[in-house]
């Protein structure tokens, strides 16, 4: 579930320190399901559901559900494995304020690939 | 932990390089043909470690990697303080074949990856002679960029925390964690501005898609390896070249990414060796006739 996102993300020392001069909020968008992600210090203090407006949101991250699922499998397929790739191949949206998500691009994608192996592809 | 050397050794080269000087640094490993490396966009040298230290390969081989100017241990030149650095076809062939003559190497092979693996199908191009053999790794005759570039070098973005991150996910998601991370440490070493001046080459200037198909094999032996994961330079991107170049080879490497000497050496290894062999049995050959 998206949920866990805070748990995990939160229970890692290195992930929170590496957000740790990072305060933002964005739009994480599964298929039809969007959630609102509230980063303070690099800790995750809330993932909310929302609308799928950008709204307040500094970028949104949006994406297919099958894209999704196979981006959190434990070894994904080709072009699968990151967002970086994911975006390439246009699986993934990245929209909005990009230099947020782009100066702390690490932090982001250890943030979406910690998801991996706890059962939200299911 | 006992310490040991590796028996790979470094040293600095002053030469005229494109017509100034330059302090080069340039390491080896090993004696017979000279195999000359040639690292990827943005790093260093240093991705080739796996290969001038394994023994298989030094004993018939001399590995020579150096740094290119602005990389790694290699100073940019005197006055590259008011310069924007521009990595062109023009200056990168010059380059390699400036640094072979200083070398005195006849008749190298060359093995690059990425923008070395592209500078590898313009030495087959234009200077085919000059080679006993050419190994393409993460080879492919143009790559469109697939994000905004100027990130990477911007005073309000850290240039060594988005170099690394940019490539973390062109490495296979198997690498060993290590050279996983070494692998990115380079890009994260990289001066400002390099790594993007290393990507107009990449994705501007250093097209070959017009004349790819005009590669002679005859003249000089064509191999290409590519990494599964590789979304810069795609399987795909390097199956196009060796459909369209008769008597090219190409392999695709399972499981890994853009960076195969550097993010699994190991692995990588088990794809070279045996084109190595192959080279090394073709020169026993020709000595023979």
């Amino acid at each position: 579930m998206i949920e866990q996102l805070a748990d995990k993300v939160n229970a890692n020392a290195a992930l929170v320190r590496r957000g740790q001069y990072l305060d933002t909020t964005f739009l994480l968008q599964v298929g039809p399901d969007s959630w609102l992600v509230t980063v303070e210090k690099g800790r995750i203090t809330s993932v909310a559901r929302q609308s799928r407006s950008i709204g307040d949101c500094a970028f949104a991250l949006r994406a297919s559900r099958e894209a999704w699922s196979e981006f959190w499998q434990r070894i994904p397929k080709p072009g699968f494995h990151d967002l970086i790739a994911l975006s390439k191949f246009r699986h993934l949206s990245v929209e909005g304020d990009i230099k947020v998500f782009m100066s702390h691009l690490r932090y982001f994608k250890d943030v979406l690939a910690s998801l991996r192996n706890t059962g939200v592809a299911a | 932990m006992k310490p040991r050397f590796e028996a790979v050794t470094g040293r600095y080269m002053h030469l005229d390089l494109l017509g100034r000087p330059h302090r080069l640094y340039v390491e080896e490993a090993g004696q017979g043909i000279p195999l000359l490396c040639l690292h990827t966009a943005g790093s260093d040298g240093r991705q080739y470690r796996g290969v001038m230290n394994d023994p298989r390969v030094t004993e018939n081989f001399r590995v020579i990697a150096f740094d290119m100017p602005w990389h790694g241990k290699s100073s940019p030149p005197a006055g590259w303080h008011d310069e924007e650095y521009k990595l062109t076809s023009r200056d990168y062939v010059q380059m390699i074949l400036e640094v072979m003559a200083a070398l005195e190497l006849d008749k190298p092979v060359v093995m690059g990856c990425s923008i070395g693996g592209r500078i590898a199908l313009h030495l087959a191009l234009d200077h085919p002679q000059e080679f006993r053999a050419i190994v393409g790794l993460q080879a492919g005759a143009h790559a469109e960029p697939y994000y905004d570039l100027s990130y990477l070098h911007r005073p309000d973005v850290h240039g060594g925390d988005i170099c690394g991150a940019i490539i973390s996910g062109l490495i296979g998601p198997n690498s060993p964690g290590a050279d996983r991370w070494e692998t990115q440490w380079h890009y994260m070493q990289g001066g400002p501005g390099v790594f993007k001046g290393d990507l107009f080459f990449y994705t501007r200037d250093g097209d070959v898609r017009d004349r790819v198909a005009t590669i002679d094999t005859a003249k000089c032996p064509l191999f290409l390896l590519t990494g599964e994961y590789d979304y810069s330079c795609t399987p795909e991107d390097t199956l196009a070249i060796a459909r369209s170049v008769k008597g090219a080879e190409a392999t695709i490497m399972k499981g890994m990414g853009h960076f195969p000497m550097s993010e699994d050496p190991a692995s990588f290894l088990e794809y070279l060796l045996p084109i190595l062999n192959r080279i090394k049995a073709d020169a026993r050959q020709s000595t023979a006739a």
